[in-house]
């Protein structure tokens, strides 16, 4: 009986092929496993972001811009300072949003929220150097070497293949983090991320993670 | 004279004797023949109380909720990343793959939720009093200019490019509630499961869980022995720094069976060797063994044809079979020990079958009462117990003095002593004796009333243990310390009846304390006629008018805020689509719910609500639910407080009934009420030592120990009425031997169910074997003490004072008012 009323909870997941994806070439695998290798001596980073978006809802582009900070294994704070200021901290499984328009601080556990929670994991692969992960979704291919830019395609029966048609990563000679990202979406819209003056493993303090802590 | 309706009979036998062995022979082979196409069954609900216990869990064995193997898959080495942990899981999962096993993608779920047009298109199916309320709030100027502002601040967040496509599909959040509904039925689970990257981890994600579904049916044991056989060979070649434990009921299905088969198999040889050794050892010769072959084949006989009266038999039952060898094998003991010095064979027979009937009926009578118990598992087994006793009885009577050809009828000769067994000696002093039997069954009264019952079914579950350990150890790590959860099923013959049904509950429950806590596949999906109501309201509020004028404000309110005219197209796009009544068979998520709440049979539909299994809850879900046609409640709770109310039931039923029919019968047989009541202490010495026997080991009185209790009062009144007629006739020394034989073959048939692992076997053997001890050892020592004592009352006072009249053998009868009864079942022996 307990077997059985035990099993009835597994009934909420639905059936679906595992498509036979080829593998990460071993090259392509080597150098993310390098990328992460360095990025693995990075406890903590901070660097500024213009972030660029043609989305086909707007009549002109959107320019963000902001800062992000990192703290391994599982901390990354996004602020914003233009055109409005807004702030996220993602702590583990727990997410904070302040924006000024609300003015409330909204909170999130990723663990009741899939739909979000897969959308904070691929953010967070982006920029915590959790490439290899991505493969899980995406297949790789090197585009360019030196400096590496990689091409990421969803792959067949991945939840962002409805979303994202390509992603593209460049990075600094270093390779220590990312020059630019290119996201397309399956819309049509657009976003490019630059980034520019990172600091390697800087002191954060605690109040970083204070989302109502604004500079 | 001799019994003239035996000696007609046997006249007529005798001469036909060869033939009508050969025929019994024939049958004997047909039986055997047929037992491999009887259906065995080895499911434990065969073994429950007719009602909602039973009917749950045949229910849960025959849903859609039994076709899932989950296996719990642990990472060993700490050193082991959470990605190469995912990635070793997942090649064990397509290592399982196979036409009996195919993985469940937990990630299909989430790409279901970003599919936001098709979710969106169930908007007007959803589209009730209070959506419309929300909607007309909205569409205000200030509403429209409050949702585009932060629409627009939502583009600044990084998320955004995963929410801006449900934006264009709803920038006033008029259709949210739908993904909230969904977001509920599709996220709640009753474990702490972390899904991460398509996988479902456990919240310290040491572990992994990953769920198939297989078109196995539990109650197929082959297919679920190969299964079982190919989950265990997988399993067993894991990788470093992995373990696993599977859980599906398929294990139940497979363990059970292997254990009761093995452990019929070792009750078969042991006892058929302890048998061959007493008769061996005892009687010293050869035709002694007919004494077994003939219980052996009354049961082989029986077991077919309650088979057919059945149509399927617990395994329960087969295994149940030495028993009853052992308890019909007296019969054979008292017709040979009569007869083997006797040159008229049917005369000894004579002399002893009406006792023998007495001691045939009580046993029969304790497993008539069986049919009022409610149980299936229970009347098959009386079935099978009452052909076997009926069958070994007779044959022992007729066919046993063919077989043993003990000498010819020789003519008329001077009837012997009345040739039922055991002579009492009384103890040197019989009211020490008379005391310590008090004591002792004052002792067994302290024991049987510091026994605690408990009607958990797991307890009657043959499942091996290290099966029911890993159900325990996965609770552990994956139930976060929640509730259990309980089920209501509501079915109908067809779908719509049993969504209207379902709705109709839910909105009930839902305005009560706990609807909050009801999944219900009506939060999402609701019947024809319920959508249809939606569906033209939502026809009545977006006409083509009022789209427009949205249009148009959104267009302007859109350019101040920055978005195109065409930003919001897609809304448009959706709101002038003409809803229909199909179902979304299309869109995975809907799929995926629809799976997990609606079950189809060959009788209709049933739709599932699932609630915490708390008192609180399932209480108020079980009062709602009551009147609602087609429903029923599981859980847990439900299942233990239903089986102790029916077990109860069941318990006074079979008790009662048992214990009337055999005190008729014994006051039917005996001349007294005192001799009545001596004759009954020894089965209450059994009955008692049977229930204290568990209580002493530690362990919970189950319904298996009072139906074997039961048995044994069936068994040890015999002992009771064959000690005091032995004390009334002064029987020889010689039929001490003749009981102790019969005890000891009793004993073996269940003393053999003590090597058993099927905790309903070994229950049934530890009570039957202690209690048929108890009886024997009180009837041997305390009966004659009691009758030194107290005497049988009546006119011959003490015992003593009963010499048979001279010149006539038997019985002989005080003048009681059932005299005229006695002289009906118990003539005089001696010619008239």
């Amino acid at each position: 009986m307990k077997s059985l009323l035990l099993a009835a909870s597994f009934l909420g997941f639905i059936l679906a092929p595992a498509f036979a994806e080829p593998a990460v070439p071993p090259e392509i695998a080597a150098r993310l496993k390098q990328l992460e290798s360095k990025l693995s001596k990075v406890r903590t980073l901070k660097v500024n972001f213009v972030q660029e978006k043609e989305m086909a809802i707007l009549e002109q582009k959107l320019v963000i811009k902001g800062r992000i900070t990192l703290q391994q294994p599982d901390r990354l704070a996004w602020r914003v300072n233009s055109p409005i200021r807004f702030a996220m901290i993602l702590d583990g499984a727990t997410l904070h949003q302040w924006s000024e328009d609300s003015g409330a601080v909204q909170q999130f556990s990723l663990a009741d929220n899939p739909v979000f929670k897969t959308a904070m994991k691929q953010i967070q692969s982006w920029f915590s150097g959790n490439y290899l992960a991505l493969t899980s979704d995406f297949n790789v291919t090197l585009l360019h070497d030196p400096p590496l830019t990689l091409l990421f395609t969803p792959r067949a029966g991945s939840a962002t293949r409805d979303l994202i048609t390509r992603i593209i990563m460049r990075f600094g000679t270093d390779e220590y983090f990312l020059d630019s990202l290119e996201v397309d979406e399956t819309g049509g819209d657009k976003m490019r991320i630059t980034f520019s003056q990172m600091e390697l493993n800087p002191a954060v303090a605690r109040t970083e993670w204070n989302v109502r802590a604004h500079d | 004279m001799t019994n003239s309706w035996f000696d007609r009979a046997y006249s007529v036998i005798h001469p036909w004797r060869v033939p009508f062995l050969l025929v019994l022979g024939a049958a004997l082979l047909l039986s055997i023949f047929s037992i491999r196409f009887i259906h065995f069954e080895n499911g434990v609900d065969v073994m429950l109380p007719d009602g909602n216990a039973r009917t749950a869990i045949k229910f849960l064995t025959e849903t859609t909720l039994a076709d899932k193997v989950v296996v719990s898959v642990e990472k060993t080495d700490p050193a082991m990343g959470r990605e190469d942990f995912a990635a070793a899981a997942g090649r064990l999962a397509e290592q399982l793959r196979s036409p009996l096993l195919t993985p469940v993608d937990p990630g299909a779920a989430i790409s279901g939720m970003m599919d936001f047009g098709k979710l969106l298109s169930l908007s007007p199916h959803l589209f009730g009093s209070a959506e419309q309320a929300g909607a007309e709030a909205a569409l205000t100027p200030q509403g429209i200019d409050k949702s585009l502002a932060g629409l627009r601040a939502d583009l600044v967040k990084p998320a955004s490019m995963f929410t801006s496509r449900l934006a264009r599909l709803d920038p006033l959040g008029i259709q949210r509630s739908i993904l909230i509904r969904l977001e509920r039925l599709s996220a709640a689970n009753l474990y702490d499961i972390v899904l991460e990257d398509g996988h479902l981890f456990s919240r310290d994600g040491k572990h992994l869980l990953l769920v198939f579904t297989t078109p196995v049916s539990i109650t197929d044991s082959v297919k679920s022995d190969q299964l079982v056989e190919q989950l265990e060979g997988t399993l067993a070649n894991l990788p470093r720094g992995l373990r696993a434990n599977v859980i599906c009921g398929h294990l139940h299905t497979v363990s059970n069976e292997r254990i009761i088969k093995r452990d019929i198999g070792r009750t078969s040889w042991i006892g058929a060797i302890a048998f061959f050794l007493i008769f061996a050892v005892v009687f010293r010769d050869w035709r002694a063994i007919a004494l077994l072959m003939f219980p052996t084949c009354a049961a082989l006989i029986a077991l077919p044809l309650a088979a057919l009266i059945h149509s399927s038999l617990s395994y329960l039952v087969a295994g149940f079979g030495m028993v009853i060898v052992g308890i019909t094998s007296d019969y054979g003991i008292y017709v040979y020990v009569v007869t083997r010095r006797n040159a008229r064979p049917s005369q000894a027979v004579a002399q002893i079958i009406r006792p023998m009937g007495l001691g045939m009926l009580t046993t029969a009578s304790v497993f008539v009462a069986f049919y009022f118990s409610g149980i299936e598992g229970y009347r098959q087994l009386a079935t099978f117990a009452i052909i076997s006793i009926i069958l070994a009885y007779l044959s022992a009577i007729f066919i046993l003095p063919l077989l043993l050809n003990l000498g010819r009828e020789t003519g008329s000769e001077p009837p012997g002593d009345c040739p039922l067994p055991a002579s009492g000696t009384a103890p040197s002093n019989p009211r020490l004796s008379v005391f310590a039997t008090g004591i002792a069954l004052t002792a067994g009264l302290v024991l049987v009333a510091s026994a605690r019952f408990n009607t958990d079914i797991s307890l009657l579950d043959g499942t091996d243990r290290k099966v029911l350990e890993a159900e325990t150890q996965f609770e552990k790590i994956w139930s976060g310390g929640g509730n259990s959860q309980g089920v209501l099923c509501i079915s109908a013959p067809t779908y719509q009846e049993a969504l209207q049904r379902s709705e109709q509950f839910f909105d009930k429950a839902a305005a009560g304390e706990f609807g909050n806590r009801l999944l219900s596949f009506s939060i999402l999906w609701r019947s024809e006629s319920a959508r249809a109501a939606n569906i033209a309201r939502w026809r009545a509020f977006w006409t083509p008018e009022r789209r427009d004028a949205l249009k148009s404000a959104l267009i302007t309110a859109g350019r101040l805020h920055g978005f195109t005219a065409g930003a919001f197209q897609p809304f448009y796009d959706q709101l002038a689509l003409e809803p229909d009544l199909q179902e979304p068979d299309g869109n995975p998520l809907f799929a995926m719910i629809k799976a997990r709440f609606v079950h189809k049979s060959d009788t209709g539909f049933t739709i599932f609500s699932f609630f915490p299994d708390t008192p609180e809850c399932t209480a108020a879900i079980t009062t709602l639910a009551t009147g609602v046609p087609g429903s029923f409640c599981i859980s847990r709770r439900l299942l233990i407080n239903s089986l102790a109310a029916s077990i109860g039931h069941t318990i006074t039923i079979v008790t009662v009934v048992s214990f009337v029919l055999v005190l008729l019968l014994t006051l039917l047989f005996t001349s007294t009420w005192r001799r009545a009541l001596i004759s009954l202490v020894p089965a209450a010495a059994g009955v008692l030592f049977g229930l204290g026997a568990p209580a002493a080991m530690g362990q919970p009185l189950t319904l298996c120990h009072i139906t074997a209790a039961a048995v044994v009062f069936g068994l040890c009144v015999d002992y009771g009425i064959y000690m005091t007629h032995a004390i009334a006739h002064r029987m020889e020394e010689r039929g001490r031997t003749t009981i102790v034989l019969t005890t000891a073959t009793s004993v073996i048939g269940s003393g053999v169910l003590l090597f058993t692992q099927h905790p309903v076997l070994f229950a049934l053997g530890l009570t039957l074997t202690v209690g048929m001890v108890a009886g024997h050892v009180t009837a041997i020592w305390g009966v004659p003490s009691m009758v030194a004592v107290w005497g049988f009352g009546g006119k011959h006072g003490k015992a003593g004072n009963q010499d048979p009249p001279k010149g006539r053998g038997g019985c002989r009868f005080e003048k009681q008012p059932m005299r005229i009864i006695q002289r009906l079942f118990c003539r005089k022996l001696a010619g008239s």
